[in-house]
């Protein structure tokens, strides 16, 4: 069953002769469950295609349906409400909240929505993501690596319906980049969390389900390798 | 351009609000600076100019004896020649009594008791002001420049030729007393004590034969002196009239009459004052030394108007006063600009401390760095200043081209237009003090970040902005079951945007200190500035006066008593008065002042403990004696005063002829020691006993003078005749100094017109009872708050009580009419022309003492002029002194919130709805407002009363209450200045979507 569809998605950037095409006319589906990667070098217009998907901009013309509604019919304040619940962002510079502690930057979605903190989620994302004895961290007293975890972490406490990661490991060491690789996977594996993930890696490509190229905001090959 | 200079252009580029607001700031600064200094030196060059046209610019002068020092013979021309050959002398001028002419009785009305023949050497008209109003100085022997007068009273003109008698004065004995001696040690002789430079005191004792000069004053015994004077040695001499003048100024003033300048040749052994002024001095006590090594042994007067304006220092209290007020100022603009301009700098520089890290780890030198920000404040000096100080120049001459002519009007009579002067110390000082703030307020920001490592810098611009409480407050937070749990009265209030709001302010750094510091200061600005404006007001105001009627006429006539005819003679004569066009009547009275009675408990203390100017006093053991004035108000004002205290008019008709009713007033006018204030007099209501008359035998009197203590120590010890038998002041006195006590003196003329007491023992008084039937705080307009006792009648009492008031003082009040087209002055002048014929009635039967108007009205428009000044002055530094203020909020919460962009932008992206952006946003502001208006609003409300503290040492009677307007006014302006800041920066932040803001400091 398709949880994402993406149809005749543009985007421009600027005005006039300074106008650039980041999105030229794409459009695809993703199954739920599914693990894509979007790879294109850089300036193809994949991370604009991620934030289309993840409701943080607004498309020149075309379609995001989730779960079969259209993303940009809603309101700015009910799109607020679609990325606390329906979607899980992953930025290659975590993006945390400097004066937030680690368990606060976790549930931040949740706060935000007014509703109570699933503590037995939030234990076991805590443990899974190896942040157990970290909880009372800020962000400026935790490694590179485990502040991703957290990012992570804040991504998937609401369970959402497709977790969209930007280059999450582009700015991590070799080893780190395994273990997030490793949790989104068994997050996919074991939840049967969607995920779509943009990569410059091969390694990382080739672990996932579907490789999506974008190039010049096209979809030059969309190539299913399970 | 290098480098850095491209990257600190650029950055000054991508920042123009801000960079506009900090120039704006600068500019301010040095526009107050050079606006405050520069009305400084506008004043003291008006005032040096003024002196300059009045007085000339000597410096010092000295006076030259040649009858102290026989053989030295001071000969104007000698000395003339010696002194301008020193150097250093910039101008000399002598000037040498000729001697002095007779004048006919008619003559001396206008021109003094002799001409004073003066001649003069050197550069009189520059260094002594003399400046002929028509034709010129004299340059030859035999020319002569007269007064005004004589051409205008004389018909002198000019190329006339004049002959004086020029001789000597001799000071002689009055006719028939030639015979008396008159030795050294006669207690009576006139003597004038004079301390010289060493400190040695010479007493001059006046002695028959004795030459006099031109500042010894005008012997007359018909005048009541004890000498008369006479010319001697006259000799005739003849002068060319060759000018006029019509100021007479310091140097060529005389004590007997008005000069008349000569250009004499012939040395006369008289006084020579020799005028000096010098180059090169810089103090008063430099020009007295130059003065003394020309001039050993010389008493030296100083020109110390002159060298104070000149900028030649010494204590002047009121000069230094001025100059206090001026640094003050100063120091407060420095102190607002210095918060601004530091602001601004420590913002830019936070902003961009993550690309300072950058740009260090692709190597630029700490030294660099500094360079980039210390450019900064370069250019925003290099534009800022020099616009300031066109401001400053310009809001100056705008402002003295509105009040200049008011200004020199109240300030002086001379024709010197107040205009601006700027002098370039001044300019400079402006720029220097601004340029070394912008320099400061930028170094200490620079100084700090190229301390920092390059990476510090650039994981600083992404974490570092948690305080070392906050990660405690982190920890509280991270507890199972306890996150988002801490809501805080902004969680409660706001929801979760409160809540975040509230986690910001606890845990990071800065927590908005910057912001609320603004904000205090702002308040503190804007409050200070208000107090002022209200403190200076009230003491303008002050100044002003009690509302008193626009003219005054008073009158007296001799030889009347208090009766029902001179009432009705003097309502005719206010009737008269009142009918001039252009004029309302306000009401008249007619005020004696008669010895009165009082039991004790109707007397505030005040009233005797020496508050008061008026004698009064302990009489017999509970029964206060004094001088009471007694008002006749005319009835129709008389009713209208007692209905609005809510009595009964009627109740004044029972008037006998020893009984009636009044008013008192409470509160008169009297020192406490420290201060002029109201003071209670009387605190309740009773019988006021009036003596009317005395009898001793068949001696019968109205004449009874009240006497303290010290008024019957000075008639004991006896002056010809007038002794006063006292017998009562010994048992009487209480002997510490408290309440003095008093007697009547009863006393009548005889027939040598000598006062001739009765004996106190043997008198007997007849008294009127005046019933107080209510006290009133405020008297009516017409007699004006006064002093000691008042009691207040309608006139028609006077017809019946017969109080035998000698003397009554007539006085109207009248206002100028609102409908009028007329002129005050031209109203005024009307009603003068109308009190002769309004007061012939009465001067047909006695003479009058005197009839006067006093033009009140002109008096209060120089004084409602000053306050005006005040004020404007007062309004124009608080507005610029506002601006700086606000801007200073400007800067730094938008910046606050501009640097905080990305933070917002993680949140939108997790799903932080606008509303909930905007929630959080208002609920920071409250507590940045919180916790710098409240504050802000203490400490200003302190420094008000500081302020009133000041004022209210010279003023009193005043209460101190908090100037709410201004607290009001502050906060709001300070609250909407908050409101567009916090607007303009989330527009700022808007304006970039979620992506691009997350993006920004990525890259």
């Amino acid at each position: 069953m398709d949880i994402l569809t993406v149809s005749h998605l543009s985007k421009i950037y600027g005005k006039g002769e300074t106008a650039t095409r980041a999105l030229d006319d794409v459009s695809f589906s993703i199954t739920e469950g599914e693990f894509v990667a979007i790879v294109g070098s850089s300036g193809s217009g994949k991370s604009t295609l991620l934030h289309l998907m993840g409701g943080v901009d607004r498309p020149t013309s075309g379609k995001v349906l989730l779960n079969g509604q259209d993303v940009y019919a809603r309101s700015d304040e009910e799109l607020a409400v679609f990325r606390r619940r329906e979607v899980g962002l992953v930025y290659q510079f975590y993006n945390l909240v400097p004066v937030l502690n680690v368990v606060e930057n976790m549930t931040l979605p949740v706060a935000l929505d007014g509703r109570a903190i699933n503590q037995d989620r939030l234990a076991g994302l805590l443990d899974k993501l190896g942040l157990c004895g970290k909880e009372s961290h800020l962000p400026s007293q935790l490694s590179g690596g485990q502040q991703q975890r957290v990012a992570i972490g804040r991504a998937l406490m609401n369970a959402p319906a497709v977790v969209l990661a930007d280059e999450p490991t582009g700015n991590l060491d070799t080893h780190n980049s395994r273990d997030i690789l490793k949790l989104l996977q068994d997050s996919n594996r074991d939840f049967g969390q969607t995920l779509v993930m943009i990569t410059h890696d091969e390694t990382i490509a080739r672990a996932a389900d579907r490789i999506i190229a974008i190039e010049d905001g096209r979809v030059v090959r969309d190539e299913r390798i399970r | 351009m290098s480098a850095i200079a491209n990257y600190t252009w650029r950055s000054l580029g991508a920042n123009r609000v801000r960079t506009a607001v900090t120039i704006a700031g600068v500019a301010l600064a040095a526009a107050l600076l050079t606006a405050v200094l520069g009305t400084y030196t506008s004043l003291n060059h008006y005032l040096y100019q003024t002196e300059e046209e009045l007085s000339g610019t000597w410096m010092s002068s000295v006076e030259l004896d040649p009858d102290s020092e026989p053989g030295e013979g001071a000969v104007a021309a000698d000395v003339l020649s010696e002194v301008q050959a020193a150097s250093n002398v910039s101008g000399v001028a002598t000037v040498q009594e000729v001697g002095f002419a007779a004048l006919s009785d008619k003559q001396q009305d206008y021109l003094g008791n002799y001409a004073a023949i003066m001649s003069f050497t050197g550069e009189l008209e520059s260094l002594c002001a003399v400046k002929p109003c028509e034709g010129e100085v004299p340059d030859q022997p035999g020319e002569i420049l007269l007064p005004e007068s004589w051409k205008t009273r004389e018909g002198t003109s000019l190329g006339d030729s004049i002959t004086f008698d020029v001789g000597q004065r001799e000071l002689i004995m009055p006719e028939g007393e030639e015979d008396q001696t008159v030795t050294e040690e006669s207690v009576d002789l006139p003597r004038v004590s004079e301390i010289d430079s060493d400190g040695d005191v010479t007493t001059t004792v006046y002695k028959p034969g004795m030459i006099l000069h031109a500042h010894d004053a005008f012997n007359s015994s018909a005048e009541g002196g004890i000498y008369d004077e006479q010319i001697i040695n006259a000799q005739k001499r003849s002068y060319t009239v060759v000018g006029f003048y019509d100021r007479s100024p310091y140097a060529i003033s005389s004590a007997v009459g008005q000069t008349c300048l000569v250009v004499d040749n012939q040395p006369v052994s008289n006084p020579v004052a020799v005028y000096l002024s010098f180059s090169n001095v810089s103090s008063q006590d430099e020009v007295e030394s130059e003065t003394l090594a020309l001039f050993p042994d010389s008493g030296i007067t100083l020109h110390t108007a002159l060298l104070r304006y000149m900028g030649v220092r010494s204590g002047g209290s009121i000069w230094d006063t001025f100059f206090g007020i001026a640094s003050v100022l100063a120091v407060i603009i420095v102190v607002a600009c210095v918060s601004l301009i530091y602001n601004a700098f420590a913002i830019s520089v936070a902003e961009r401390s993550g690309q300072f890290g950058l740009l260090a780890s692709i190597g630029a030198s700490k030294r660099q760095l500094r360079r980039s920000v210390l450019m900064e404040a370069g250019f925003v000096t290099v534009v800022g200043v020099p616009l300031g100080l066109l401001v400053g120049i310009g809001g100056c001459m705008v402002t003295f081209a509105i009040l200049g002519p008011q200004i020199a009007s109240v300030l002086s009579i001379s024709e010197v237009p107040f205009e601006v002067y700027i002098e370039a110390w001044a300019l400079l000082f402006a720029a220097l003090l601004t340029m070394v703030t912008v320099l400061a307020s930028a170094f200490l920001p620079a100084l700090r970040m190229s301390r920092i490592s390059a990476i510090d810098a650039i994981r600083q611009a992404q974490t570092g902005r948690v305080s070392k409480r906050g990660i405690t407050d982190a920890r509280v937070c991270a507890r199972p079951g306890k996150t988002w749990k801490h809501k805080g009265i902004a969680g409660a209030v706001f929801g979760v945007s409160g809540q975040l709001a509230r986690i910001n302010h606890r845990r990071s750094a800065s927590k908005g200190r910057a912001a609320s510091l603004s904000l205090a200061l702002a308040v503190v600005l804007i409050m200070t500035s208000g107090s002022l404006n209200v403190w200076l007001g009230s003491l303008v105001n002050a100044a002003q006066g009690s509302e008193t009627s626009d003219y005054a006429i008073s009158a007296s006539f001799e030889d009347r008593r208090v009766d029902g005819q001179l009432m009705d003679e003097y309502g005719r004569a206010y009737k008269s008065l009142a009918s001039v066009e252009g004029v309302v009547g306000q009401g008249w009275n007619a005020q004696v002042a008669l010895p009165a009675l009082l039991p004790e408990q109707m007397v505030g203390a005040s009233l005797t403990d020496g508050s008061v100017f008026a004698v009064a006093g302990e009489y017999s053991p509970g029964v206060i004696g004094c001088v009471a004035s007694v008002d006749f108000l005319d009835d129709e004002t008389f009713d209208t005063y007692v209905t609005d205290l809510g009595l009964d008019p009627a109740q004044f008709d029972s008037v006998t002829t020893t009984s009636a009713p009044a008013v008192a007033i409470s509160q008169g006018y009297g020192n406490n020691g420290s201060v002029y204030q109201l003071l209670t007099m009387l605190t309740s209501t009773g019988t006021v006993q009036l003596a009317v008359s005395a009898q001793e035998g068949d001696t019968t009197t109205s004449n009874i003078a009240v006497l303290g203590e010290e008024e019957r120590r000075y008639l004991q010890q006896g002056e010809g005749g007038s002794a006063y038998p006292d017998t009562q002041s010994e048992s009487a006195s209480d002997g510490n100094g408290g309440t003095d006590t008093v007697v009547f003196a009863p006393y009548y003329f005889d027939d040598h017109d000598s006062q001739v007491f009765l004996d106190p023992v043997q008198t007997t008084y007849s008294f009127v009872d005046i019933n107080v039937v209510a006290l009133a705080e405020q008297a009516p307009e017409t007699i004006g708050q006064g002093s000691g006792v008042v009691l207040i009648m309608p006139a028609s009492a006077a017809a019946t009580l017969d109080c035998k008031g000698a003397n009554p003082y007539f006085r109207a009040a009248l206002n100028l009419s609102p409908d009028t087209q007329l002129s005050a002055d031209e109203v005024a002048e009307a009603l003068e022309d109308q009190m002769e014929a309004a007061f012939a009635e009465l001067a047909k039967k006695t003479n009058p003492s005197f009839y006067t108007i006093s033009n009140l009205a002109e008096e209060m428009k120089s004084v409602t002029l000053v306050a005006t000044i005040v004020n404007v002055f007062c309004l124009l530094f608080a507005i610029i002194l506002a601006l700086i203020a606000l801007a200073n909020v400007f800067n730094t919460i938008t910046n606050g919130l501009i640097l905080r962009r990305r933070e917002f932008a993680v949140m939108k992206s997790v799903g932080l709805s606008a509303k909930q952006f905007r929630r959080m946003i208002v609920c920071e502001c409250v507590g940045y407002g919180l916790r710098g208006l409240i504050p802000g609003a203490l400490v200003s409300i302190i420094v008000s009363m500081f302020l009133y503290a000041a004022v209210a040492q010279s003023l009193s009677g005043m209460t101190f209450s908090i100037p709410w307007l201004y607290v009001l006014l502050a906060i709001g302006m300070v609250s909407v200045a908050m409101a567009l800041s916090v607007a303009y920066g989330m527009s700022r932040c808007k304006a970039d979507n979620i992506v691009e803001a997350l993006r920004r400091e990525t890259q």
